[in-house]
């Protein structure tokens, strides 16, 4: 009995061995994970949404004139929110525009506006092949750039919460006080930090409650 | 005498439950039948692009779509992981219903036909599950496991290199037999990676000019309705279409996001095969409830209705990032998403490159497909 016993337990335990190499079916296909926002979950249950499915854009402030093209898109941090807004400009279909996900200050000859995708992403700066530390000197030439040649620049934030670590927010913080209109997925703003900048500084803000009501908050600025 | 005739018994007992046994064994590798579609041009083998599957249970059949207009290729992958439905019934609904106007399609609606023949025991999953339409007629589809049968392909190695950089061993040592981590393969290497290879020859044989992986997660991974992208091929413009693709299906009011493929996602479609062939590389994953530790148990709720209630909770709760719906996210919704997200990625692809332009036709918007259920989008057997 005692044979019969420890036998069975043995058998047992190697068909577990056995099949627990198949019982993967929880391990993700793809991927890794991305940065954690910079406020906390309590503060973003208590935010208040403006928008909703219902009424999908809100702007608070006056915007008193329209942007010029040629317009420049680009990207700081290197997320794929770049090309979003690329496609955005796309179906304008009203407004010349190139995009160039890793401009320089050099390619600010004749633009009259600069639309900036703010967002870090560590999977873009790979593809991209450059270094955090490349890609914030990169933005820092670049604003100087900007500023100096006195284009009009609009800070975009359309990756939501998840595009919400202290890395994003780095390039948000160097962008937002040379912008002229700032465009942010209400999701990304869930504490305050956008509108209240727009708010203490009197730019004008457009909360778009999805990635593709930026095409309506853009058609109302171009 | 008496103890013969006691050994007999127990010889005949354990025939007749090995034969029953065996029966249910080899029950799942029969093949379900795929409808007929008058534009399907040929139907080949994957041997005939890795040799040495031939005769082998992972040997899988592709399906040809040739428009005879000039144009691009698009060749998209059903049941890499065959746990993972939406895949392959979406692959199916694509074979049975689409006519391609411009260019090629290539549909291989069994990546892994190997995985389709067992399931996880573990997970209590079932082996089959079946739609009803409408007529009263059933389609019957297998639910498989991720990886290539063990009955296969074994023992495990405890170290494996690859061509694809990834170095499989220790626990993960089970991942020799997944076709998403071998590629781009050999025709040399194990069974599965044969398989890799053979998908490689094939888009390097036929120009194959972008490809789509199609995938489902379980609700815990952070890359749910998301479509990954190789850069390889002209940088920023496979990220524009993938753009293209993601912000059309948003005015689709359906969620989708691109993101770049991990420079580290060795042995991946998206990263290997992108990497290494000329064909623009996508994967593009959607929300399966059955794949995870939190799920119930496992049946056509589960299975077809993708209704788990306690994912619903932990989203609530704040554990999971992905927004659970409260009544489920069925399996048609995720077929039809695949299916949409095809479309625009043709759409997309042509407006690039329009002298590689693919048109299709045939697939229904997402929005009938999920009026017009299972019975739009599968033909009755």
């Amino acid at each position: 009995m005692k044979k019969l016993i420890v036998t069975m337990v043995l058998v047992s335990l190697l068909i577990a061995s056995l099949f627990s190499a198949t019982k993967n079916s929880t391990t993700p296909s793809t991927g890794t994970a991305q940065g954690s926002a910079t406020y906390s979950a309590e503060t973003a249950a208590n935010y208040k949404y403006q928008t909703n499915d219902k009424n999908r854009m809100v702007t608070i402030g006056s915007i008193s004139e329209k942007f010029q093209g040629p317009v420049l898109v680009t990207s700081f941090g290197q997320s794929t929110d770049g090309s979003m807004i690329e496609q955005v400009m796309k179906r304008l279909k009203t407004v010349s525009y190139t995009y160039n996900p890793t401009a320089t200050g050099a390619d600010l000859s004749g633009v009259k506006t600069v639309v900036i995708a703010v967002g870090n992403s560590t999977k873009g700066l790979g593809a991209a092949g450059i270094s955090q530390e490349q890609e914030t000197a990169r933005a820092k030439e670049f604003i100087a750039s900007a500023e100096k040649a006195g284009v009009k620049v609009i800070c975009c934030h359309i990756g939501g919460a998840t595009r919400r670590g202290a890395l994003s927010d780095a390039f948000a913080d160097m962008v937002l006080p040379l912008s002229s209109f700032i465009v942010v997925k209400e999701d990304g703003n869930e504490d305050g930090k956008f509108t209240s900048f727009a708010s203490s500084h009197n730019i004008p803000i457009t909360l778009v409650y999805g990635s593709k009501d930026t095409v309506g908050a853009f058609k109302a600025i171009f | 005498m008496k103890s013969y005739i006691k050994n007999i018994i127990v010889l005949v007992v354990t025939v007749v439950v090995a034969f029953i046994a065996s029966m249910d064994f080899l029950s799942m590798h029969k093949i379900e039948k795929i409808g007929d579609n008058p534009n399907i041009t040929e139907i080949k083998m994957l041997s005939e692009y890795s040799p040495r599957l031939k005769g082998t249970s992972l040997d899988t059949e592709v399906y040809f779509f040739d428009s005879g207009v000039e144009g691009g290729t698009f060749l998209i992958l059903g049941g890499t992981h065959p746990n993972e439905s939406a895949g392959l019934v979406a692959a199916t609904a694509l074979i049975e219903n689409i006519e391609v106007e411009e260019g090629r399609v290539i549909i291989i609606p069994r990546t892994n036909n190997s995985g389709f023949t067992h399931t996880s025991p573990f997970d209590g999953m079932q082996d089959f599950f079946t739609l009803t339409l409408s007529d009263g007629s059933e389609r019957t589809f297998r639910v498989g496991n991720r990886l290539t049968n063990p009955v296969h392909q074994w023992p495990d190695r405890n170290y494996y290199e690859g061509t694809s950089g990834r170095t499989i061993y220790g626990t993960e040592n089970a991942e020799v037999r997944n076709v998403n981590r071998l590629y781009y393969g050999t025709e040399d290497g194990v069974l599965t990676e044969q398989v890799c290879y053979g998908i490689y020859n094939l888009i390097l044989e036929e120009n194959v000019s972008i490809t789509m992986d199609m995938h489902e997660g379980s609700p815990e991974f952070l890359y749910l309705d998301c479509t990954m992208v190789n850069m390889k091929r002209d940088n920023t413009t496979a990220m524009s279409i993938a753009s293209d693709m993601a912000l059309s299906m948003n005015f689709d009011d359906l969620d989708m996001r691109a993101e770049y493929s991990g420079v580290t996602s060795y042995g991946l479609s998206h990263r290997s095969l992108g990497d290494n062939t000329d064909s623009m590389m996508t994967l593009m994953e959607t929300y399966n409830p059955s794949m995870g530790p939190l799920h119930g148990k496992m049946d056509d709720d589960l299975l077809i209705n993708g209704n788990e209630p306690n994912y619903y909770e932990a989203h609530n709760d704040g554990y999971i990032y992905f927004d659970v719906p409260e009544d489920g996210y069925p399996l048609l919704e995720r077929v039809a998403r695949h299916m949409t997200c095809i479309r625009y990625l043709s759409e997309a692809y042509s407006w690039e490159y329009p002298d590689e332009a693919i048109t299709i036709s045939g697939i229904p918007e997402y929005q009938e497909i999920v009026d017009g259920g299972f019975d739009l989008i599968l033909k009755p057997l």
